[in-house]
């Protein structure tokens, strides 16, 4: 046992380290690429022809779009590290301020709707994040909605309160349902929707830290429901 | 011109070529970079600050007006650069910026605890980064009143 926590303590520094270094590591020639791309441009755009500045803004894409997938991974990793903080979470304000802050046009903002969601027991940076995730894809989905919905609520059962967040947008094929969770996998391809497949498995590992489960439910172009439970702390019972 | 506009005004310390020619480019053009050093590492950082090494000699009671210090360097990182800056009193003055790639919490907190004037993260992406850059040696250099 304990040669057995020993071992666990080391591979959690070797993590420490890993994480640590690809912070480091792997943003400077990142941004070199993407500078010196932008720098070519700058100084010697005019002298190039259109197809020349297309291609060279290809790689500059491209290194962003790696610069968010590090980004997204070191989330990911600290979501897994950080000690969780519990308090008492008003699960209500937290969704109507994320919904705020998205700044969504007036027509989008009608589809959406916050059934009272009860008090959270759980980290609320983390829980939080959850939100933030679940939220950014729901209305990345139903974009191409010309009436896109957006509902959100919660309902009991067992010692858990299940919050879940249903939409009318582009759904999954629940064939690949078990993937919907893993790591930079995705269902839909980059020129459909962006995303570097990163925010559900981070829903998931932050959940199942707080003692919760998360699903899903979904259907090609009919919309998707995804629903995280949380036990309900002893003095809320 | 008289000796002031000729003393240094930023200490770069970046071992990365690219990063420094990218930080150098941001503040050549916002006319920031006339009175510059670029060292490549802590020991040449501590050598350039205190007059020794290759240094020797030089008016140590000179300060630049902000230094920018990135964390990853070889031989002495960048901590260890401005811990030696804040303990000797002919140094502990100096405004140190730390320029670097990591956001890890240890970084950020251990600098502000070894007395940090500011923490910036470099940006991946080109045009923030040199955003981030002028405007960093803009304050430094032209708002903030360093002690005489």
């Amino acid at each position: 046992m304990v040669e057995r926590t020993a071992q666990l303590e080391a591979a959690n520094r070797e993590l420490e380290a890993f994480t640590y270094s690809v912070s480091h590591d792997l943003r400077a020639p990142l941004r070199g690429v993407d500078s010196f791309s932008r720098m070519v441009m700058e100084d010697y755009g005019p002298k190039l022809d259109d197809e020349g500045r297309r291609m060279l803004n290809v790689v500059r894409t491209e290194s962003q779009r790696m610069g968010q997938l590090i980004d997204d991974l070191l989330n990911f990793s600290r979501a897994g590290r950080l000690e969780v903080r519990h308090q008492s979470i008003n699960m209500t304000a937290l969704v109507q301020g994320l919904i705020d802050k998205l700044e969504l046009p007036p027509e989008r903002l009608r589809g959406i709707a916050v059934r009272p969601l009860t008090n959270a027991y759980g980290d609320s940076t983390l829980i939080q994040q959850v939100w933030v995730n679940l939220l950014s894809n729901a209305v990345k989905f139903t974009r191409h909605q010309s009436a896109p919905e957006i509902e959100i609520g919660v309902t009991f059962a067992d010692g858990f309160a299940t919050y879940h967040i249903k939409d009318n947008g582009a759904g999954f094929d629940a064939r690949y349902v078990h993937k919907l969770f893993g790591v930079f996998q995705r269902l839909h391809t980059e020129d459909e929707f962006e995303g570097t497949g990163v925010g559900l498995a981070l829903v998931q590992r932050i959940v199942h830290r707080h003692g919760g489960k998360v699903w899903a439910e979904g259907e090609v172009n009919k919309g998707a429901t995804f629903y995280f439970s949380l036990p309900v702390a002893e003095e809320h019972k | 011109m008289n000796a002031q506009s000729n003393s240094v005004e930023i200490l770069l310390v970046e071992d990365n070529p690219r990063d420094a020619e990218i930080t150098l480019r941001a503040l050549k053009k916002s006319k920031l970079a006339n009175h510059l050093v670029h060292v490549k590492d802590g020991q040449e950082a501590l050598d350039w600050l205190f007059g020794a090494g290759q240094y020797a000699g030089r008016d140590v009671s000179q300060h630049p007006k902000v230094v920018l210090l990135d964390l990853k360097l070889p031989k002495v990182d960048g901590l260890e650069v401005l811990r030696a800056v804040r303990a000797d009193p002919r140094t502990h003055r100096i405004p140190v910026v730390v320029l670097t790639s990591s956001r890890e919490e240890q970084d950020v907190v251990h600098s502000y605890d070894l007395g940090v004037n500011s923490y910036i993260v470099k940006p991946v992406d080109f045009e923030n980064f040199s955003a981030a850059v002028a405007e960093a040696g803009h304050y430094w250099l032209l708002i903030n009143q360093e002690p005489r």
